[in-house]
This record gives structure tokens, C-alpha cells and sequence, in this order.
């Protein structure tokens, strides 16, 4: 169990984070500036926060009113660093014997050898850092923080520098690092797919500040704010004006602001005619009709005739822009590539498109984020 | 060769190793501690510790009379428990030596130390170790080109220190007469023929070292 309640004021940035992370992989995902190099920093201790507590499995790294700050070197966190940064004087067998401490050397020698053998090093051993690729780096890079049985392993966007099919390797391995290690592991990226891919839980951060934890099933399909949804490409977000409320029904009937279209939407408690409410629908969610079969009864709530104006074609998948009034596009839909050669669709064509009930999520848009005093006195009561 | 040519060379190299031993100890202390750490006071120690490149070295020697003559601040002390004063003998010309070579030491000892890599430097602290180990065995290992070369710098400024050395050790025959200064006696007294032979001794030992300097801050050992 890792808790970190900080704060900490860079004058131009400020951070503030308070979190509790069960074991396992968290991913820390956020744009560039949101704090999460900042948030590993203090946990590593490689920045002191201004207030606040770090602990880490009953080990407290950090706690402000009891003045404790304990120094990096006994804090036993791994660290991985974007850059490999290996020691480029030591051979990769160094690199990886450096952290050991209190071994006799051939116990020393067999925990390397062991690490080698699992990281796929083998007869890299004697190699120096700038004769090996850079995927085979990082590889050391993270045999090198394991090899301690570090309490926890930070990697701060490990794989970011590497191409694509190295990087898809990296990442089983540390799935499976993860598994025999049973080692807590905070990740940063502000890769969808990496986060979606390695987490057990993501934490979204934004400005210095937790925008939503959850699963990844949670933040992807459930985002709590309008940010979580745009940073996990939810594509179509609407804000809309309640024109119609049928509880009875289930459903409430939304006027949505700048586009001109009603849309129907699932109930919400308490909910009122004037009310303005934020919605929103994944861009892999909308299908379009095919006009040689009848619509579904699931789908009936939402079809909408209008244009494709706009198709871009990406491979695996393919993106196609669809509008039915005056703005540039009112949906952004994402088609399998095989859906879309099947549907044969070009530009300019007229087609009905539709979406599930349980496609709809209503953005709650409710505050997230707990200060640090508050967040303490909660902790406090609680044990 | 001549008797005192050969003693002149013997102090001179004496002095200048003895010299050169304190400038890598004092030096890479020094600068470690300008490169790595955050302190009030900082650039006025680099600024006390570079004076001495600057300065005339006639003055960098009037202040260590002042600071360890006979009745100097420090020398006052060490006169009135020892009855020994450092001034004439050949330990002065290795303090003057040192103080003059110091800062070539530091301005190139702290820029390697500088450049290593901050995650280099993190990355040993994560995995365990504290500042005198990741000192020994990361930056250490990384500046030891600029170190080197800082160094081999110093030796040479040392060998040729001529005013303060002058200042402090004096000119005795057979006692403090490093090569410099028996360079200037020969010159002022008309002994060509004894001056010639230690100026192109000199020239070249100098040059071989700046050759070496330069080559070991390009390529290391």
C-alpha cells in the first residue's frame, strides 16, 4: 500500500496530489506538465515536497510534521528514468551488480546471472552501455533496479524513446516482471494504449492536481470529467440543455448546445427540465445503419441521417466524420477496417447512423480531487 | 651539467609534485563541493579560490605573507607554538605553487564534475548508495579526463611559479632557487650560456605537457 498526500509549489507549477495505491501496476497517466515526473520525484525523494506525507507498505519515506525526510538511499525504490541513463564506464554486468549490497561475490554473481537470464541478456554481460541497442538498455536499466528486491519500482515513461515493436516487447516483459515479482510498480505515460495495456489502475492527473482513479474499464467508459474523456479519446462530447424528462421511461431528452440535434439519454436522478448536463459517446461506439436492414430496438432512441464528410483512413481502422447540419461535424465515428470496406462508404454519401443506450455516459463532472489537510484528517479517522 | 642547474631542476620538480599532490586533493574536494552543492556563499569561495589565475602573482605572495609570515594572521600562531616559521624555506614555494595552480584545477575539475549526468548521479542513490560511494565510483570515473587534465595543467603552472614563490621562499642558493628563479639569476648576473640551457630545458618540458594535457582531455587514458 503506498499513500502520498503532498503538495509542493514550484512557483509556475503546482502539485497537488494525494493518493492511495493498492499493489500492482498503477499507471500515472496525464499530458505533459500534469505532474507525474514530479509525483515519482517525490516519492524517489528526489525533490522534497513542501508538505504532506509519503508512506510506502508502513515505511513512512516523508511526513512533514514529524519532520522525517528520509534520504534517497534507504528509501529502496527502483527507478527508471526515460534515458536508460546505464553507468557507461561499467559493463552491462556491473551496471547490474551495483546496487547489490551485503552478498559475498559469488552470491553476488549467481543474483546477477539469475537477473541476465530473465531479462534476455544473455551474452551481453561483458558489453558496454553504447555497444548494445537501445531496447537492450532499458532492459538493464530495469534489471538493475529489480535485482535490489526494491520495495517499489518507478518508471517514469520507461519505453518512450524505443520503436514501436521493442516497445510492445518491454511491455510483456514487465507484465510478466510484475507477476513473479509480485513488486508495486507506479508507470508513468501519456500513451492510452501503454496505460490500457500495463495497468491494474489508473491515476489521470491534470495541472497538478488527480482528475479521476479507477480502473482502466472505469476511466475509459466512465470518465468522471471532461478532461479524463478527452485525454482517453471519448472523441464525441456533448453539452447539452434538458428539454424533456420521462423518469418513467428511463430517459430524458437533451438539446445539445451549438449543434442543433436532440438526443436521447439515459435518466438521471433528480435531473430537470433546464438543466444543462455534459454527455458522451466513444467514436468506436457509433455504427452506421446499413439501409438493407431494420434498425435494432436498442437503437431506435438514437438515429440520426446526415453526411460523411470526411473519411481518414488509418490502417487497422479508419475514421469518419459525419454531420447532419451546419457545423464541420457533429460525430467522429471509428470503424474497424473491414466494417468499413464492407460498408463501402465514400465522402459525400447520405447514411443513418445510431448508438447504444449503454453507449451514453453522462459526465458526473463532480470534484475529484482531495486537499492534503482534508485528505489526511480522513486517513486519520480511518485508522 | 652544472651542480645548481641540477638542483634548481631537482626543487623545482620537487616542488611543483608536492604541489601538484595537494592542488588534486584540495582541488577535487573543492570542486565537488562548488559543482554539487547549494550554499550561501558559494561563488564568493569560487571567487576567492580563482583570484590567484588573475592576480599578479606579487600580490597572491604578499598575501600569504600576510596570512603566513612570521607575524602573519596564521603564521603568528604557528611561530609562537612551533618557533617555526613556513617563510624561506621550500614549503613555501609548494604553498605558493599550490595556491597559484589551484584554480586551474578547479575550473576544469568542476565543469567535468558538472557534466556528468544528474540521473547518473540519482540513479546511484536509488539503488542504495550515498554521496561518498556515488562520488567514488560514478562521478569520479566520469570527470577523471577533465580531472586528469586539470591536473597535469596544475603541475606545469607549478613548475613554472615564479613571483609569489619569489615573495614567500626568496632566492637562496641551494635552498629555495627553484628553476624560475635561477633562470632570473643566471639572466640578471650575464651567465648566458647557464640560462639558455634551463630556458629550453624549460620550454620543452612545459610543451610536452600541454601536448599531454590536451590529449588526455580528449581521449582519457
Amino acid at each position: 500500500m503506498i499513500e502520498i498526500h503532498v503538495e509542493k509549489d514550484l512557483g509556475k507549477f503546482f502539485l497537488n496530489i494525494s493518493l492511495s495505491l493498492q499493489k500492482g501496476l498503477t499507471v500515472l497517466f496525464g499530458p505533459s506538465g500534469s505532474g507525474k515526473t514530479l509525483t515519482l520525484h517525490t516519492i524517489a525523494g528526489l525533490v522534497e515536497p513542501d508538505s504532506g506525507m509519503i508512506r510506502v507498505n508502513g515505511t513512512v519515506y516523508f511526513d512533514k510534521r514529524e519532520g522525517i525526510n528520509l534520504p534517497i538511499p534507504r528509501r529502496r525504490v527502483g527507478y527508471v528514468f526515460q534515458e536508460p541513463s546505464l553507468f557507461p564506464h561499467m559493463t552491462v554486468f556491473d551496471n547490474i551488480a551495483y546496487g547489490i549490497s551485503g552478498l559475498s561475490s559469488d552470491d553476488r554473481k549467481q543474483r546477477v546471472k539469475q537477473m541476465i537470464e530473465k531479462m534476455r541478456l544473455n551474452r551481453l554481460e561483458g558489453n558496454f552501455p553504447h555497444q548494445i541497442s537501445g531496447g537492450q538498455k532499458q532492459r538493464v536499466a530495469l534489471a538493475r533496479a529489480l535485482v535490489t528486491s526494491p520495495l517499489l519500482l518507478l518508471l517514469d515513461e520507461p519505453f518512450a524513446s524505443l520503436d514501436h515493436p521493442v516497445r510492445e516487447k518491454l511491455r510483456l516483459d514487465l507484465l510478466r516482471i510484475r507477476e513473479e515479482d509480485h513488486v508495486p510498480v507506479v508507470f508513468v505515460t501519456h500513451d492510452v494504449e501503454e496505460a490500457f495495456i500495463l495497468a491494474d489502475e489508473i491515476v489521470v492527473l491534470n495541472d497538478g492536481r488527480v482528475e479521476q482513479i479507477g480502473s482502466k474499464e472505469h476511466i475509459f467508459y466512465r470518465p468522471q470529467t471532461q478532461k479524463v474523456a478527452k485525454f482517453f479519446g471519448v472523441k464525441n462530447i456533448f453539452h447539452g440543455k434538458i428539454v424533456d424528462v420521462r423518469p418513467e421511461e428511463g430517459k430524458m431528452i437533451v438539446c445539445v448546445e451549438g449543434k442543433g440535434f436532440q438526443s436521447s439519454v439515459p435518466y438521471r436522478e433528480g435531473a430537470a427540465v433546464g438543466e444543462w448536463i455534459r454527455f458522451c459517446i466513444r467514436p468506436e461506439e457509433i455504427m452506421i445503419l446499413r439501409e438493407d436492414r431494420p434498425i435494432k430496438k436498442n437503437l431506435k432512441a438514437n438515429v440520426f441521417t446526415g453526411k460523411i464528410v470526411r473519411i481518414v483512413e488509418k490502417g487497422a481502422e479508419d475514421t469518419l466524420y459525419f454531420k447532419q447540419g451546419q457545423d464541420d461535424y457533429d460525430f467522429e465515428i471509428s470503424l474497424s477496417n473491414l466494417a468499413y470496406r464492407s460498408l463501402r462508404i465514400k465522402e459525400g454519401q447520405i447514411v443513418n447512423v445510431a448508438f447504444k443506450w449503454e453507449s451514453i455516459w453522462l459526465i458526473p463532472e463532480r470534484k475529484y480531487v482531495l486537499g492534503v489537510d482534508e485528505a489526511i484528517r480522513v486517513q486519520s479517522r480511518s485508522t | 651539467m652544472d651542480e645548481s642547474v641540477l638542483f634548481s631542476l631537482r626543487l623545482s620538480l620537487q616542488v611543483a609534485i608536492a604541489a601538484t599532490v595537494l592542488v588534486v586533493l584540495v582541488g577535487t574536494w573543492m570542486s565537488f563541493i562548488l559543482a554539487r552543492m547549494n550554499f550561501r556563499g558559494k561563488e564568493i569561495l569560487d571567487i576567492l579560490l580563482t583570484l590567484p589565475l588573475v592576480l599578479p602573482p606579487t600580490v597572491t605572495g604578499y598575501y600569504l605573507i600576510l596570512f603566513m609570515g612570521r607575524n602573519g594572521l596564521l603564521g603568528k600562531h604557528l611561530f609562537r607554538w612551533t618557533g617555526w616559521s613556513i617563510m624561506f624555506t621550500w614549503y613555501a614555494a609548494v604553498l605558493a605553487s599550490f595556491i597559484v595552480a589551484l584554480p586551474l584545477m578547479i575550473k576544469t575539475t568542476r565543469a567535468a564534475i558538472e557534466s556528468v549526468d544528474t540521473n547518473l548521479i540519482n540513479v546511484s542513490y536509488t539503488l542504495g548508495h550515498g554521496e561518498l560511494k556515488t562520488f567514488f565510483r560514478v562521478i569520479l570515473p566520469l570527470s577523471k579526463k577533465g580531472m586528469i587534465a586539470g591536473a597535469v595543467l596544475s603541475f606545469a603552472r607549478a613548475m613554472g611559479e615564479f613571483g609569489a614563490t619569489l615573495m614567500v621562499a626568496g632566492n637562496i642558493p641551494g635552498k629555495t632557487n627553484t628553476m624560475p628563479i635561477a633562470i632570473y639569476t643566471s639572466a640578471s648576473s650575464g651567465e648566458w650560456p647557464k640560462a639558455n640551457l634551463m630556458v629550453i630545458f624549460f620550454t620543452l618540458v612545459s610543451g610536452a605537457f600541454l601536448y599531454i594535457a590536451n590529449r588526455l582531455s580528449r581521449k582519457g587514458f
